[in-house]
């Protein structure tokens, strides 16, 4: 998984039937530092987070699909959790 | 899944069984402007999508998932974007627009539609762009 930020929304009204009903969120990927780390990428919405959020992504098919309950379908990212806190242990 | 603008189309005649009278395209992916970011790839179509258009597109084992019968595709085309909406958040570093005004509230800018991001010459200014409402993030509604 990994950890970004949501910067907005995609609509598009014709896509596969297995995305029908779910947000399609457009997702910054970010480094630890909270800076940009490479381009936004899009993923489907399982846990009804919003745009600004920060927010944990599956970037692999089955836990994707799974967990926006469409399984077997072409979904190959998902936002699976709302970060609220990321602590980062002190290795001076 | 990520972006990409479909640039042309694709045409074998010789190709595996499950390919027939599937429509193969060229697509370059793109970032949300619309800028052409990274190596153009061949998708296989899902949704009839075609030259021109901005799409979604999904990669992996899970692209074959696109279809009825085990057509072998690694990525697979299966949304046509009708429009992208990026709301200004408070925090800049989050973004990737340098120079960019500090967020004044609930503030969203709309990308779109989808032609327009076309090349990135006719992309609109800022100034142009259509506002529309959009819950800013510290006015959301409570999560469950």
């Amino acid at each position: 998984m990994i950890i970004g930020r949501i910067l907005g929304e995609v609509v598009a009204t014709r896509k596969h039937p297995s995305h029908e009903g779910r947000k399609i969120l457009l997702v910054q990927p970010l480094a630890l530092d909270d800076s940009a780390r490479g381009e936004p990428i899009l993923a489907l919405d399982a846990v009804d987070a919003g745009v600004g959020d920060r927010v944990l992504v599956a970037q692999e098919g089955y836990s994707a699909m799974t967990s926006v309950g469409r399984p077997n379908s072409p979904i190959d990212m998902s936002v699976i959790g709302v970060v609220d806190e990321v602590e980062l242990a002190d290795e001076r | 899944m990520m972006l990409a603008r479909v640039i042309g189309t694709v045409v074998c005649t010789v190709k595996y069984p499950t390919l027939e009278g599937r429509k193969l395209l060229l697509l370059q992916p793109v970032n949300k402007d619309g800028v052409p970011r990274g190596k153009t790839l061949v998708g296989i179509d899902a949704v009839g999508a075609g030259v021109g258009e901005t799409v979604y597109w999904c990669r992996g084992r899970e692209a074959a998932l696109a279809f009825d019968h085990e057509v072998v595709s690694d990525a697979s085309i299966v949304g046509i974007v009708d429009e992208i909406s990026v709301a200004r958040v408070s925090d800049p570093r989050a973004h990737d627009e340098p120079g960019s005004p500090a967020a004044t509230g609930p503030a969203c800018t709309v990308v779109g539609p989808a032609s327009s991001l076309a090349p990135p010459s006719t992309v609109a200014p800022p100034s142009s762009r259509v506002a529309r409402e959009h819950p800013a993030p510290s006015q959301k509604r409570g999560r469950r």
